[in-house]
């Protein structure tokens, strides 16, 4: 029998005794060099927030809510206000042009087009946005592409000023916080398979139909996701206002500069920067609310 | 012919669930308005003329030959050259990714095969610094290295990177991880292999799209960075947006311009080699 | 005792119950098939054996030792899985040298080893491919193949052939249970197929309801279930409801009565299940009702080429009978049949 080897027991095999570790504490054990990393974070926000709380001069041992009452003076209040209201704006219009952006994503054949679609995506988003500022310092400037096109359609006689104000401002939110909003719209519609479409045109729907009565609603959390980032990112923007504002357009997040830079004032910035962090926290809570209830709709009708 | 014709003219409608022509033209217009800036700072690199005006009148090397200039032979006024600058930046960059993927991995093992308590909390950590204001963390870490006994400079810069970088390199791998299955790591074990050896043996090598990935995605954004490190940087560390940063805050100058376009050239080139990595998917973020 | 003894085995996840109060011994060199419905177990009870899952009740011990909570890498027991889990970035090659390696076997070794088991699967030229470049049967045979390398003590087999197409399953099912009788190694099967049960096994383990319901041969099993369970789940059969008459006699709902061999212990008046294979039952053309003799209407019929599957409403109770093309008398929906019930063939189960 050739093969009367095949079982012989091989042996004593060479392994090691099983060193016993419950596997709640091997998956800590996994977690801890990263858990390192956001402990620095965690003890940044916290210090952050101590220091708000601090007195100029007695950043560490003092205790006063100065800082943040001089954030309720007309000044600051308006820069909050300003803020939150470009950070909305520029979140409707992302995700009014993402959504037509992601859908095609989502349901590209072409291997090449989609890998140009994603790279158009993530460029805005990854590349150093202080280069695609200087990119709208040329399309906005008095010369520049927007007013020598709005020039020849006649639209204007004279240059407008787009830099160094809000809308300058606006359209640079818009354009580098748009991938944050294309990429969750087209992974929500990735999800929503391609035979809800088919149902929905055998039962009569047209195109724009499909897309409005069951494409959109089946995505809304992807839609929602992609609103919230754009706010939360854009709330805090600020390579931006700094850029493309001058200093006229004071966004929170140069405040919180200015206050440091200029002023050496780290309570003031501090409680600035607990207003940022709460806003952004805030929302990120509310969407998570919003879109989980949906989600588990959604879920439970599938 | 009159069908080749007809064809040619309307196209056979798209089924359910094709994009439409519509939707295809209107979405490519919106991405060239999202890369417009990049397209138009590349044209400008290439200017004749000595303003911001577009269309430039002319066109020429001539900004191309004066960054040639600044980096062979740096001005006495600069206060850094930019070959430190770009040292510095490579450097950051290649500790940051590997930082960031050496952590990851770990992580997003314990996140995808493991049930413990505090997962749930573990995972909204994990997605944090995706959320939190950059000016504050650079805030926040100016306070932290500034009252520590010791300086640092280098570093100072890598561990906020790695903090941003983080939570791209842990969702890669978690995607990475989510697409092995649980018996190929049993069929490791047992034929004998240790819960680590299995590890080692087989579940790395079949995530190695997922962290080459996040990698990748981790040296792009510390290569990238701009607004954490305006808060750290100091004169002995500084990186090439800083840099780019320090020459053009008084007036702009196009020179910087054909940097730019060399970085946005090294960007495409890592983006192009990510999503040929990620392949059908997708980036996860 | 020698084998592999499971002795009050359970698994529990919290209050859910996965599988419990499992004694078992599996004698050496046997191929035991476990069969159950999908959700039975079946599969918990070995990964529980095969140290993948952790024993919340009961001892396994093999060869007298008790090796309940020996990590599954200690164990030396080979598996092949349900997706086969050949390693996606290793050739076949490397595949099958991997418990080698772990081992510290030398490489000249391995590389022998490696050529034993290929000629024994017949993949001889195939030691270089990546396993994705194989079909559904050759990546079968790699994947016994790796498990049986380190000479396992032990062979678990968990539905490995539910991926392929019917004709491939048959044909892998009888090679498997050769490659099993000539290596004489101890091979536990899971499965939900019956026939493949049937075609391999040494001794059956019926689970259902999160335990076992019955351990016999697979004749056994089929000619002798132990409860309505087995009957219901193994073979097709008529289980129908019938009350004891006393003196050997069962009344049916319609009011016919069967002699069928009873337990004297069961009392008249009781109700019981009666179990008849559909093989068992002879039909002919109408005529006088004597004995086991019922007249009936045919209500469907099913000629499926091979057999002929006739529905008969026969006192109250569907009765499916299966003859063969020959047999077959040519009845069609509503014709009167008699149907001939052998008491031989009827089994008394309490339900």
């Amino acid at each position: 029998m050739a093969h009367s080897t095949l079982t012989r027991p091989v042996g004593a095999a060479p392994l090691r005794p099983a060193k016993t570790i419950s596997p709640s504490a091997r998956a800590w054990l996994f977690l801890t060099p990263s858990m390192l990393f956001l402990g620095v974070l965690i003890a940044a926000s916290l210090l952050v927030l101590r220091m708000s709380v601090g007195t100029k001069g007695a950043e560490w041992s003092g205790f006063s809510l100065a800082s943040y009452a001089q954030l309720l003076e007309p000044y600051y209040l308006k820069s909050l206000l300003l803020t939150l209201r470009l950070a909305l704006v520029s979140a409707l219009i992302a995700v009014l042009l993402a959504t037509p952006v992601g859908y095609c994503m989502s349901r590209l054949q072409s291997p090449l087009l989609r890998r140009v679609f994603l790279a158009a995506v993530l460029m805005p988003l990854l590349v150093n946005l202080l280069l695609q500022s200087y990119g709208w310092l040329v399309i906005l400037g008095p010369g520049g592409m927007l007013n020598q096109a709005l020039l020849g359609l006649g639209l204007i006689d004279r240059p407008v000023m787009l830099l160094y104000n809000q809308t300058g401002v606006l359209m640079g939110l818009v354009q580098t916080a748009f991938p944050l909003a294309v990429l969750p719209i087209a992974s929500a519609m990735r999800g929503v398979a391609r035979s809800y479409e088919e149902a929905a045109a055998t039962l009569g729907a047209s195109r724009l139909q499909v897309f409005r009565q069951v494409v959109l609603p089946m995505s809304l959390p992807g839609i929602i996701t992609g609103a919230t980032l754009v706010f939360a990112y854009n709330a805090s923007s600020f390579v931006v206002p700094l850029l493309l504002g001058g200093r006229r357009v004071p966004m929170l997040a140069v405040m919180v500069h200015d206050q440091i830079a200029p002023l050496m004032n780290w309570p003031a910035a501090s409680a600035a920067g607990v207003v940022l962090i709460v806003t952004t926290l805030a929302i990120m809570t509310f969407s998570e609310f919003v879109t989980g209830r949906r989600r588990r709709i959604l879920e439970a009708s599938q | 012919m009159s069908n080749l014709l007809k064809s040619l003219f309307r196209g056979a409608a798209p089924l359910p669930g094709e994009t439409g022509r519509f939707a295809m033209g209107l979405s490519g217009v919106i991405l060239l308005l999202a890369v417009l800036p990049i397209l138009t700072m590349i044209v400008m690199s290439f200017s004749g003329a000595s303003n911001l005006d577009f269309p430039p009148a002319s066109y020429s090397l001539q900004w191309y030959q004066a960054a040639w200039n600044t980096f062979v032979s740096p001005d006495a006024s600069d206060v850094l050259s930019l070959g430190q600058a770009f040292t510095t930046s490579l450097l950051v960059a290649t500790l940051s990714m590997l930082f960031a993927t050496l952590i990851a991995v770990p992580a997003a093992y314990a996140l995808v095969r493991c049930e413990f308590r505090g997962k749930a909390a573990a995972l909204q950590l994990m997605s944090l610094p995706l959320v939190f204001p950059m000016v504050v963390l650079g805030l926040a870490l100016l306070l932290i290295f500034d009252s520590l006994p010791f300086q640092l400079n280098t570093s100072r810069l890598v561990i906020a990177h790695v903090i941003l970088a983080l939570p791209f390199v842990v969702r890669n791998c978690t995607a990475a991880m989510l697409s092995i299955g649980s018996e190929v790591e049993e069929a490791a074990k047992m034929l004998g292999a240790s819960p680590l050896r299995a590890i080692v043996d087989v579940v790395v090598p079949l995530m190695r799209s997922g962290i080459l990935a996040g990698m990748l995605l981790a040296f792009i954004i510390s290569f990238n960075e701009f607004t954490v490190t305006y808060f750290l940087y100091n004169i002995d560390v500084m990186t090439v947006p800083i840099w780019m940063y320090s020459r053009t805050v008084s007036s702009l100058d196009p020179t910087v311009f054909s940097f730019a376009v060399l970085i946005v050239l090294i960007d495409f080139a890592l983006i192009w080699a990510l999503e040929k990595l990620v392949g059908e998917g997708g980036v996860s973020f | 005792m020698s084998g592999l003894v499971l002795e009050n085995v359970g698994k529990h996840y919290g209050s859910a119950c996965a599988v419990t109060d499992v004694n078992l011994h599996l004698p050496e060199g046997k191929l035991v098939c476990f069969l159950g419905p999908s959700g039975c177990g079946k599969t918990t009870l070995l990964r529980m054996i095969a140290g993948l899952e952790t024993l919340s009740d009961g001892e396994i011990r093999l060869d007298g030792q008790d090796i309940g909570h020996t990590p599954a890498h200690q164990r030396n027991f080979g598996m092949v899985f349900q997706s086969l889990a050949l390693f996606p970035h290793m050739t076949v090659g490397e595949n099958i040298a991997y418990p080698l390696r772990l081992r510290g076997v030398s490489k000249v070794d391995q590389q022998a080893r490696v050529t034993e088991l290929l000629q024994l699967i017949q993949l001889q030229e195939m030691v270089d491919r990546p396993v994705a470049k194989l079909s559904g049967g050759q990546r079968q045979r790699v994947a016994i193949a790796r498990a049986i390398a380190a000479r396992p003590k032990l062979l678990l087999l968990d539905e490995p052939l539910s991926a392929l197409d019917a004709k491939l399953r048959e044909s892998m099912q009888i090679e498997i249970r050769q490659l099993q009788q000539r290596l004489n190694i101890t091979t536990i099967l899971v499965t939900h197929d019956q026939r493949e049960a049937m075609t391999m096994a040494d001794i059956v383990v019926v689970l259902g309801e999160h335990r076992v319901q019955q351990v016999g041969t697979p004749i056994e099993i089929y000619r002798n279930p132990a409860n309505a369970f087995v009957a219901d789940f193994i073979g097709s059969g008529n289980i129908f409801p019938a009350t004891a008459l006393g003196s050997g006699r069962v009344g049916l709902p319609g009011g016919a009565a069967l002699q069928v061999p009873i337990c004297e212990s069961i009392q008249a008046g009781a109700s019981i299940k009666l179990l008849v294979r559909p093989e068992d039952l002879q039909l002919s053309l109408p005529q006088a009702s004597a004995g086991n003799c019922l007249p009936g209407t045919v209500t469907f019929v099913r000629d499926s080429g091979a057999t002929v599957e006739t529905t008969i409403e026969c006192s109250g109770v569907s009765l499916t009978a299966l003859s063969t093309p020959c047999q077959s008398i040519g009845l069609s929906i509503g014709n009167p049949v008699s149907v001939t019930i052998p008491a031989a063939a009827c089994r008394v189960l309490t339900a």
